[in-house]
C-alpha cells in the first residue's frame, strides 16, 4: 500500500515536470497575424532508426521552425501501429487543419489516412504512398525506380559491363523493392555483370551493413564492386572490407546523399566514386506546401492547379557536381 | 510457502489492507487519468478515450493470455512475431483465392513466353485447388478462409510451443524465443520482405475497422463507433477473469505457478494444463492478429506485432501479476494495459519529445515491478 502511494507520488511529480515542458510548445500567438486564422498541422514521421530518417527529422523540425505561427503537432513512430495511434491521437486531441505524413509503411497507414480524409483534413503524403488513389491531396515522393536504374547504369558503365557484384538491400519495403527491381532490369540486359548470391537486407543501417558484408566476404572471392543502395550501409560495408583486408573490391556505391559520403566523392576518393541523391529534405517540401496551400483559406483555389503527385528526380553525384549536393549544416 | 498454498486452496477475501494494496494499479490509473484530464481536458474527450482503447485492444487480447502463461510460471515471447505470420498467411491465402484466376493466367503466360514464373509453384497449385473448389474470385470465400486460417495458425503455434515446453522440457523463454525468430522470418519470407496487402476491400476490413455506432461525434462532427476489437477485448477479459477465478483450470494454473512440485503431488496433470495455457495464448494471439490485420487491411511483415510480446508482458507485470507466477489477476492486466495506453496518449497530448516516450514507459514498468517487490515484504 505504502509503495503504491509512492507510485502515485512519482506519477504526480513526473506529470508536473511534463507539464512544465508543455508550456514551451509553440502556440499560436500574435505572430498568427500573417494567417487568416491560426493553422493546426500534424507532422507524423518514422523515428530516426537510420541516418536518412534522422535527416527527415532534422528537416521536419527546420521546416516547422520557419512557421512559428502554426500550431505544430509532431510525432515520430517506430512501427505502423504506433504511427496509426499517433495520427489518431493528434486528430482527436487537436482540431487538425492538415496532416503531413511520411508513412513507416504504405499499406497499414492507408485505412487511417482514409479516416483523416473523411474528417476533412488536408493530407500531404511524403515518400511512401498510400495504396489507394485519391486519399492524399498532395503526394511527394522520390523516384525510386530512377534511383535503382541510375545506380545500376553507373555500375555497369564503371565496370565496363564485366564484373562480379555484391548487392546489399535495404529495409524490406516498397522503396527497396522498387529500387532493386529497377536495378535488376538493367543488370539483366548486361549479362557480363554477375550478381553474387541472393542479395540480403541490411536495413539501411551501418551495423547491419557491416554484418551482412562480412558474410558476403566470407562466401565470395574476387568481388569487383558492391552496391549498397544507402550510405549508412555503405559505411558498414566499407568497414567490413577494410577489416578483412580485401583488395579485390575496388569501389562501392551507396546512396541518399549523406554529407560525409558526398564530401568523399567531392575529394575524389577512389573507393567512393559516386553517390545518388534521395534528399530527406523532401519532408520540408511537404510541410512548406501544407502551410502555403492552406494559408489565407484558399486551399480549394490552390487545388485547381496544384499537382497531386510530385515525383522528385534523383541525381547521380560525381566529383564534378558534388559541391552542389553538400550541406555541411545538415545532420545527414 | 504457506502463504502461497493458502491462496490456491482459498482465493477468499484477503485482509482489507491487502485488498487496498491490490487496488494499487487501479488507484495509479485513476490518479493518472485525473491528473492528465485536469492538465488538459481534451484528454477526457470520448474520441480520445476510444482511441486509447482501440489502439491497445489488440495487445490487450494477447495480454489476457499472457496473464495465464506468466501465472503458471512461463513466458511467451513468440506472440508478436506470430501476429505477423498468422495475419500474413491469412491475407496471402485470401488473396490467392480472390486472385486465383489471375495467378493461373500469369503462370501460363510466363510459361508460354519462357519467362520466370511470377508466383511460386505452391501458390499456383493452391490457386488451381481453390479454382476447382469453385472459390476463385469470391471475396466472401477468401475472407472466410483467412478468418479460419489466422485463428487456427495462432492456435497451432500455441500448441506447438506448449508441446515443446510441456513434453520437450524446453525452457519457455528459449522455446518461445525460437518462435519469435521463426514466425517473423516466415512472415518476411512469405511476403518477400514487403507487406501483405489485402485484396478484399469490402469484407475483410470490417472486423477491425467497424463497430457499434455511438450517439457521439468527434471534433469534426463525424459519428464515433465502439470498435469491434474493443468489444472483443472486453469479452476476452471478462471470460479470462471467470476462467481464472471460477474454474478448476484457473486454480490449476495458479497452483502450478506457485509450486509445480506440490501441484504434481496433488495429482494435477501439469503437462496438460501447461499445453492448454500455451494453446490459449496462441488462440488469443490469432484473434488479435485477425483484428489487427483487418484494421490495417494489410500486414507489414517486418513490423506488424513488433514488440507486442513485451507490451503484453509489461501490462501483466504492471497489473500486479508476479513475474515468477502463482499470483495475479486478469483485471490487473487490463488496468496495466490502460496505464500503458494512457501514458502513450498523454505523452502525445503534452507533445513530449517522441524520443523521451520510451524513457517514461520504461520507468513506469520498472517502478511497478520494484513496488511489487517492496510490497511483498509488507
Amino acid at each position: 500500500m505504502r509503495t503504491w502511494l509512492t507510485f502515485v507520488l512519482v506519477s504526480v511529480l513526473g506529470l508536473g515536470l511534463l507539464g512544465c515542458q508543455d508550456e514551451t510548445t509553440p502556440a499560436n500567438t500574435a505572430a498568427g497575424a500573417r494567417l487568416a486564422r491560426p493553422l493546426t498541422i500534424g507532422v507524423s514521421i518514422p523515428s530516426a532508426d537510420h541516418g536518412w530518417t534522422a535527416g527527415v527529422g532534422y528537416w521536419a523540425r527546420e521546416a516547422m521552425k520557419m512557421y512559428p505561427e502554426v500550431n505544430w503537432v509532431y510525432a515520430t513512430a517506430d512501427t505502423p501501429h504506433k504511427q496509426i495511434s499517433d495520427v489518431r491521437d493528434m486528430m482527436t486531441q487537436q482540431k487538425l487543419d492538415a496532416l503531413v505524413i511520411l508513412a513507416t509503411e504504405s499499406a497499414p497507414l492507408t485505412p487511417v489516412a482514409k479516416e483523416v480524409r473523411a474528417n476533412g483534413i488536408y493530407i500531404v503524403n511524403v515518400d511512401r504512398g498510400f495504396v489507394e488513389e485519391g486519399i492524399a491531396d498532395v503526394f511527394i515522393e522520390g523516384d525510386n525506380e530512377a534511383f535503382g536504374r541510375k545506380s545500376a547504369e553507373f555500375i555497369v558503365e564503371k565496370l565496363n559491363g564485366q564484373g562480379r557484384l555484391v548487392i546489399l538491400r535495404g529495409i524490406p519495403c516498397t522503396v527497396d523493392t522498387d529500387r532493386f527491381e529497377a536495378a535488376m532490369d538493367v543488370f539483366r540486359r548486361h549479362p557480363g555483370i554477375e550478381v553474387l548470391g541472393t542479395p540480403q537486407p541490411a536495413y539501411y543501417n551501418r551495423q547491419k551493413g557491416l554484418e551482412v558484408m562480412q558474410a558476403q566476404l566470407a562466401q565470395f572471392d574476387d568481388i569487383d564492386a558492391v552496391w549498397c543502395q544507402d550510405d549508412d550501409i555503405a559505411l558498414g560495408a566499407e568497414q567490413a572490407i577494410r577489416g578483412a583486408q580485401r583488395t579485390d573490391i575496388q569501389w562501392i556505391l551507396g546512396g541518399a546523399g549523406m554529407k560525409e559520403i558526398v564530401k568523399r566523392v567531392m575529394e575524389k576518393d577512389p573507393f567512393i566514386p559516386a553517390d545518388i541523391t534521395y534528399p530527406p529534405s523532401m519532408i520540408a517540401v511537404g510541410i512548406h506546401m501544407a502551410v502555403s496551400n492552406l494559408r489565407d483559406g484558399q486551399a480549394e483555389k490552390v487545388g485547381q492547379f496544384m499537382p497531386q503527385h510530385i515525383k522528385l528526380d534523383v541525381d547521380l553525384i560525381t566529383p564534378e557536381n558534388a559541391e552542389k549536393y553538400y550541406y555541411p549544416d545538415s545532420t545527414y | 510457502m504457506t502463504h502461497r498454498s493458502a491462496e490456491i486452496d482459498r482465493p477468499a477475501p484477503p485482509a482489507a489492507l491487502e485488498w487496498l494494496g491490490r487496488l494499487g494499479p487501479l488507484v495509479a490509473l485513476a490518479v493518472l487519468v485525473a491528473l492528465v484530464g485536469l492538465r488538459n481536458p481534451r484528454f477526457l474527450a470520448p474520441a480520445n478515450l476510444l482511441n486509447i482503447l482501440h489502439a491497445w485492444s489488440f495487445v490487450g487480447i494477447v495480454a489476457v493470455g499472457m496473464t495465464f502463461v506468466i501465472l503458471q510460471g512461463g513466458i511467451d515471447l513468440s506472440v508478436g512475431s506470430l501476429v505477423a505470420f498468422a495475419g500474413g498467411l491469412g491475407i496471402w491465402l485470401m488473396n490467392t483465392v480472390i486472385g486465383a484466376d489471375a495467378i493461373a493466367q500469369a503462370a501460363q503466360a510466363a510459361q508460354a513466353a519462357g519467362l520466370e514464373p511470377p508466383h511460386s509453384a505452391i501458390r499456383v497449385a493452391l490457386a488451381g485447388l481453390f479454382a476447382s473448389a469453385g472459390w476463385a474470385g469470391s471475396e466472401p470465400a477468401g475472407v472466410a478462409l483467412a478468418l479460419a486460417v489466422i485463428l487456427l495458425t495462432g492456435l497451432a503455434a500455441g500448441l506447438f510451443n506448449g508441446l515443446l515446453i510441456a513434453k520437450g522440457r524446453v525452457a519457455p523463454f528459449i522455446a518461445t524465443l525460437g518462435g519469435l525468430a521463426i514466425y517473423r522470418s516466415l512472415a518476411q519470407a512469405l511476403a518477400d520482405g514487403g507487406e501483405f496487402r489485402s485484396a478484399s476491400f469490402e469484407w475483410f476490413p470490417l472486423f477491425g475497422g467497424g463497430g457499434l455506432p455511438l450517439p457521439l461525434t468527434n471534433p469534426y462532427g463525424k459519428p464515433l463507433v465502439l470498435a469491434w476489437p474493443v468489444i472483443v477485448f472486453f469479452v476476452v477479459a471478462v471470460a479470462g477473469h471467470v476462467l481464472l477465478r471460477h474454474t478448476r483450470y484457473g486454480r490449476y494454473v495458479v497452483a502450478i505457478g506457485a509450486n509445480e512440485q506440490a501441484a504434481r503431488y496433488s495429482a494435477i496433470r501439469v503437462d496438460r494444463v501447461r499445453l492448454a495455457t500455451y494453446a490459449l495464448i496462441g488462440g488469443l494471439t490469432g484473434l488479435a492478429a485477425l483484428l489487427a490485420a483487418s484494421w490495417t487491411n494489410s500486414v507489414a511483415s517486418g513490423s506488424a506485432g513488433l514488440m507486442w510480446e513485451l507490451d503484453a508482458i509489461a501490462a501483466v507485470v504492471i497489473g500486479g501479476t508476479r513475474m515468477s507466477g502463482g499470483a495475479g489477476r486478469v483485471w490487473g492486466t487490463v488496468v496495466g494495459l490502460l496505464i500503458l495506453g494512457v501514458i502513450g496518449n498523454m505523452l502525445n497530448l503534452l507533445q513530449v519529445s517522441p524520443y523521451l516516450q520510451g524513457l517514461v514507459k520504461g520507468l513506469i514498468i520498472i517502478a511497478a515491478v520494484l513496488m511489487q517487490r517492496l510490497g511483498r515484504t509488507d
